[in-house]
């Protein structure tokens, strides 16, 4: 993906623009891009508002933004708050913060430090979730997924007194070939090494080869298939 | 039409696949999104496949995995057309085509030296249809005719070819898929060609 060199869009304060292809994109402040952005380097710092799609070799996200369309980039990292209104397609994601897909999320590596919320299917390599709040995905499939519950000293969301967060994942399906889950509730989990940690709630478990249950676990039936 | 589908978990027991591959698979869009076909059953949602299509699938993506990447395999089976072409002489010596099928061709929609890869279709369906006798080399040129000036306009979608009969008139469709599509009685369906597929074993055939 070549783009023209030197071409490059550059967005600061408060401003407006429009959308196009460019080598380099950056928007700092508060920027608003109206239509398609296709770039090889995008940069976002600040609160980030793109009414297009968006096709990248590598985006970072610094603040908050929101992508009306579909995301497509090799390598994506967030931190802070990003919301997708179509798919996001990619080898690698990164979030430290939350995010938010309203379609299908594939990626081959997806490591998450905080929340997401994926209304379809969560399909990459390697999934690595810490939760810190709350996070819901319609289903998850995959190679190697984790999921794990992030301790409470360390959480990259803002901590406020008197407000407690729990921090869950629900999900319907979780299918994959090694599963550990902490904190998780689903309907159904399938793979060929299952794992149930601590505060799960599972109904059910299908597995091939190995399934192990934490004692502070809740699962409804297992079965070896 | 109703199709005999298989559920994933059948479909992962009978080829010895695992839940990764499936997903690694699909995300290399080595099995397109509309195979995934969602029912409702008494457990809940569960995801369901066309079962010939699958199989098939699986099993192609099994044994070539050894001698092309993932990528490359999702060339062979993206309906997208290859950006390649063959010499005229090649397509006879390396037995791709007929001779008599490409003879049609060339007096119907003219001669050329080199054909790119969607001339290079058109022969082969050609090709094939008059080899299964469905077709008589007058109907033939309806054929070329029909993907000549419709097939263009497919692009990367999915298509297949409808041939019918009555009355002995005959017709040709070109039809976007996945659709349905039902005929009166004295409609004599004669034969129903996937294009995606038949894309897939002519890039293999020239590869």
């Amino acid at each position: 993906m070549e783009k023209q060199k030197g071409r490059d869009l550059k967005v600061s304060g408060i401003a407006n623009a429009s959308g196009g292809a460019y080598d380099k994109a950056k928007i700092e402040g508060i920027g608003k891009v109206h239509g398609d952005l296709d770039c090889n380097d995008l940069k976002m710092d600040g609160k980030c508002t793109i009414k297009g799609n968006v096709k990248a070799g590598v985006a970072d996200i610094d603040g908050m933004a929101t992508i009306a369309g579909s995301m497509s980039a090799d390598k994506l990292t967030i931190d802070g708050y990003a919301s997708i209104g179509g798919g996001f397609s990619g080898e690698e994601l990164e979030v430290e913060g939350y995010l938010s897909v309203a379609e299908n999320c594939q990626a081959e590596t997806c490591v998450i430090n905080g929340g997401v919320t994926i209304s379809g299917l969560l399909n990459a390599g390697t999934i690595q979730l810490k939760l810190y709040g709350n996070s819901r995905v319609k289903e998850i499939g995959g190679e190697a997924i984790q999921v794990k519950k992030g301790s409470k000293r360390f959480s990259p969301l803002p901590t406020f007194p008197f407000v407690s967060f729990t921090s869950k994942l629900t999900v319907d399906t979780i299918e994959g070939d090694e599963i550990y889950l902490e904190a998780t509730q689903a309907r159904i989990v399938r793979g060929n090494h299952v794992t149930i940690g601590p505060g799960c709630e599972i109904e059910r478990v299908e597995y091939r080869e190995e399934f192990q249950q934490d004692k502070g676990a809740r699962v409804g039936s297992h079965e070896k298939m | 039409m109703e199709q005999d589908l298989i559920s994933k978990k059948e479909l992962l027991e009978l080829t010895g696949i695992s839940y990764g591959q499936l997903y690694r698979w699909k995300r290399k869009n080595l099995i397109p999104e509309d195979w995934f076909i969602r029912k409702s059953t008494f457990t809940g949602q569960e995801t369901f496949f066309p079962r010939e299509k699958i199989l098939a699938r699986i099993d192609k993506i099994i044994h070539m995995k050894d001698d092309l990447s993932l990528d490359e395999l999702a060339d062979v089976f993206s309906p997208n057309l290859a950006e390649l072409a063959v010499m005229k002489e090649e397509l006879i010596k390396r037995n791709i085509v007929s001779s008599e099928s490409l003879h049609l061709y060339t007096e119907q929609l003219g001669d050329a030296k080199v054909f790119p890869f969607e001339k290079i279709l058109y022969v082969y369906i050609l090709d094939q249809l008059l080899r299964t006798g469905d077709i008589s080399l007058e109907e033939g040129k309806m054929l070329l005719r029909v993907l000549d000036d419709h097939y263009p306009k497919f692009q990367s979608k999915n298509g297949e070819l409808v041939f019918i009969r009555k009355m002995g008139v005959s017709a040709f469709f070109l039809l976007s898929t996945p659709a349905d599509i039902y005929f009166e009685p004295g409609v004599k369906v004669v034969t129903r060609l996937n294009l995606a597929s038949s894309i897939e074993e002519l890039k293999i055939k020239i590869s």
